[in-house]
């Protein structure tokens, strides 16, 4: 009788263990939990809230966001891609950046998003013919120009380089106290805007392109002249008196105000700073254009400088069987309603330009660069986006030198070719 | 008890009490300095799986890069700088609150020279970069009131000046601290040594000269060794300033140890700056302990 009992006991606690087992084992291979990492601000508040309506479209996963301010996040991200508990999704520049993520390891094709984004937008997540991510929005970059100030003065936005030199002249001629573009790059990537967007003008695309993967033979590399004539343009602009003084010692925001508060005619920045003049003071007073074209320049015409900012999603969702639930989030977040609901609480241009029809009460400035943006064909990106680290701070630091007359195009240009060709080494022995 | 069992036990005992410190400064001390020192022979990324052995080619690359030769010699003028403008000053200043005003208004003026030492050093950075704006700043609008030209690139923007006038707004902050410590050592001084020196016909620049000087030497020697491992230390000034710029010319080893771990991607080439920057501070401290002793 004794024995039985204890057969009945071993077999119930041996059922115990199994359902526990069980248990474990299920959640083990099933991880309800959406890790998503990003940065904080007005967009971290709109991805914060985009996910508790996901969970609410989604009953049975549970959204999980974690924020960071953007240049904690430069190294919280890197470091947290290779921690023990990685995010199943995480905000990622496009370009270089993402790229890395893709060569390290730490991103995951994700498949078609053909249906959600333009093909333009979904080649800045594309490495190797697979997209490894998803911008959520682009901003463009234009010359921003004071409305009633260009009326008062008889002037108007400049078809090419040459009218835009003309304009500054002339606004020189007649108030020499106005500053006819206002440039702050106490942080150098307000400079490399412009060069970004002259390489492309100045320098034959295959040269490029090959510069940039390091593809080109060694003792070629960024040595086309273009190159030098787009660090010159910048000296042009300087002698020309279209740049305020102090260049390296005025910072971007400064800039920024100076136009929004009429002290500059123009001003060269992203449609971010959008809110930003429409808060310092000067709401459907501004109007914008892309950086004109050259006589005769080598790259196609109507070029517009492009910065994307998106989504990957990390290798471990495989594990945890997070992968359907981290691509329907973003699907969910590319959805022209929810893009519109993100324009509206961040005021920053979305990537899927149907949220256009959900965006009513925006303000016609942002309409236009929506739509001018999202209808780009020539895409420009920041070369310290697309360039390897080493070469593009060579570029950056060297900026700074050329406005301050310390370093000549040609000086610069072979501290980025030697940079180039050590990288290139590095490379190659890598493989 | 017996008295073997309290004998045995004091041998144990110390050893016990001092564990909780020892695992402490094992974990978050000894551990991170063995892998800094370690990881300096190693060419690696924060996000590479590979960790590549280069021996001691990141020291050897270190001697002839131009940021590293930079960041040397600008926090060298930081330390020299530190200790020619911060200690004179701030002991001068200590003498003045002693001996030179009245409690009332040594209470005023305390107020206002320790100030800004309490002040956050990213408050203090951006309200710096307002006034020396090159547009609209205070400090080239007083500059053109007097007649003069400021920088025309700029006091943050020319690569010349730069470290400088960080170097400025540093010991505007710190005289505050020079200066308390100064005047903690100059208030033990006995009121007797005053009162003789008087006597004998000496003034108050005598007496600082005689008495409060050789009375505070050690205070001396403990405030330019602290001061000298600060500035060698210094990161957020130059960070919030200039980010090391215009194009490098205001790096030190600090601000180029975060740009080549965080910027870079150089992890490896970073632990070197760091190994270095850890041996000359343990060598100040070395120094201060062994002055301390000696005093």
């Amino acid at each position: 009788m004794k024995t039985i009992l204890l057969l009945r006991k071993l077999k119930a606690l041996a059922t115990t263990v199994a359902c526990g087992a069980a248990l474990l084992t299920h959640s083990a291979t099933a991880d309800t939990t959406l890790r998503v990492w990003g940065l904080s601000g007005p967009s971290g508040e709109y991805f914060a809230g985009a996910l508790k309506r996901f969970e609410k479209a989604n009953p049975g996963i549970a959204g999980k966001f974690s924020a960071y301010p953007n240049e904690q996040y430069k190294t919280a991200i890197q470091v947290g891609v290779r921690s023990a508990d990685p995010p199943d999704v995480y905000q990622n520049w496009a370009f270089e950046r993402a790229a890395r993520m893709m060569r390290d390891g730490f991103a995951v094709d994700i498949g078609d998003f053909t249906k959600e984004l333009s093909a333009t937008a979904l080649s800045e997540y594309t490495f190797k013919g697979k997209l490894y991510g998803v911008p959520f929005d682009r901003h463009g970059k234009y010359m921003w120009y004071n409305v009633a100030y260009f009326r008062d003065h008889n002037l108007s936005p400049p078809n090419s380089f040459d009218e835009l030199i003309d304009v500054c002249k002339k606004i020189r001629a007649t108030d020499p106290q106005m500053v006819p573009i206002g440039l702050g790059a106490s942080e150098p990537w307000t400079i490399d805007a412009y060069i970004s967007v002259f390489n492309q003008k100045l320098v034959p695309e295959d040269v490029r392109k090959a510069d940039t993967a390091l593809s080109a033979p060694a003792d070629s590399l960024f040595t086309d002249l273009g190159y030098i004539a787009a660090l010159q343009k910048i000296l042009d602009m300087q002698s020309a008196g279209c740049f305020n003084d102090g260049i390296t010692a005025l910072t971007p925001e400064a800039a920024r105000s100076m136009f929004a508060n009429g002290m500059c005619a123009m001003h060269y920045e992203g449609t971010w700073c959008l809110v930003v003049f429409d808060n310092e003071g000067l709401k459907n007073g501004y109007q914008g254009f892309r950086l004109p074209d050259f006589k005769n320049q080598k790259g196609s015409t109507g070029a517009h400088l492009i910065i994307a900012d998106g989504f990957q999603v990390h290798p471990i969702t495989e594990k945890r069987g997070t992968r359907e639930s981290a691509i329907a989030f973003l699907k969910f977040i590319l959805s022209p309603q929810e893009q519109a609901e993100f324009a509206k609480e961040t005021k920053a241009l979305p990537s899927v330009p149907a949220a256009r029809n959900y965006l009513s009460d925006a303000t016609p400035i942002f309409l236009w660069a929506l739509k001018d943006t999202s209808e780009a064909t020539v895409e420009v990106a920041h070369l310290d986006t697309t360039l390897d680290r080493a070469i593009s701070d060579v570029y950056l630091r060297g900026y700074q030198d050329l406005v301050n007359h310390v370093k000549t195009p040609e000086q610069i240009m072979s501290e980025v070719h030697n940079e180039a060709v050590l990288i290139q080494k590095q490379r190659n022995a890598q493989q | 008890m017996s008295r073997v069992y309290f004998r045995r036990n004091n041998q144990v005992l110390p050893y016990l009490f001092l564990t909780p410190a020892l695992v402490f400064l094992a974990l978050f001390m000894a551990y991170p300095l063995t892998e800094t020192v370690v990881k300096s022979f190693y060419a690696y990324d924060l996000t590479s799986r590979v960790l590549n052995l280069v021996g001691i080619s990141n020291y050897i690359e270190l001697v002839h890069d131009p940021m590293f030769q930079t960041a040397a010699k600008n926090a060298i003028l930081f330390v020299i700088f530190s200790v020619l403008v911060q200690i004179p000053l701030g002991t001068v200043l200590a003498a003045v609150l002693d001996r030179g005003v009245t409690s009332n208004a040594s209470l005023t003026f305390r107020t206002i020279i320790f100030s800004p030492l309490v002040l956050s050093i990213v408050a203090v950075g951006l309200l710096w970069q307002l006034i020396l704006d090159p547009l609209v700043g205070l400090a080239s609008a007083v500059v053109k009131a007097v007649g003069l030209h400021p920088p025309p690139l700029g006091w943050l923007g020319d690569p010349k000046i730069a470290i400088y006038v960080i170097m400025a707004i540093a010991f505007w902050q710190y005289i505050g601290f020079v200066t308390l410590l100064m005047f903690a050592g100059l208030q033990r001084i006995p009121e007797e040594l005053y009162q003789a020196a008087t006597l004998d016909g000496a003034g108050p620049i005598t007496s600082f000269w005689y008495v409060s000087l050789p009375m505070v030497q050690n205070a001396l020697i403990v405030t330019s060794l602290l001061t000298m491992i600060g500035a060698l230390r210094v990161f957020d000034f130059v960070y919030i300033l200039t980010g090391g710029g215009p194009a490098n010319a205001t790096q030190v080893p600090a601000t180029m140890i975060y740009k080549e771990a965080f910027f870079l991607g150089r992890m490896g080439y970073a632990n070197a700056v760091s190994v270095l920057l850890l041996l000359a501070t343990v060598g100040l401290g070395f120094v201060q302990i062994r002055f301390s002793r000696h005093s």
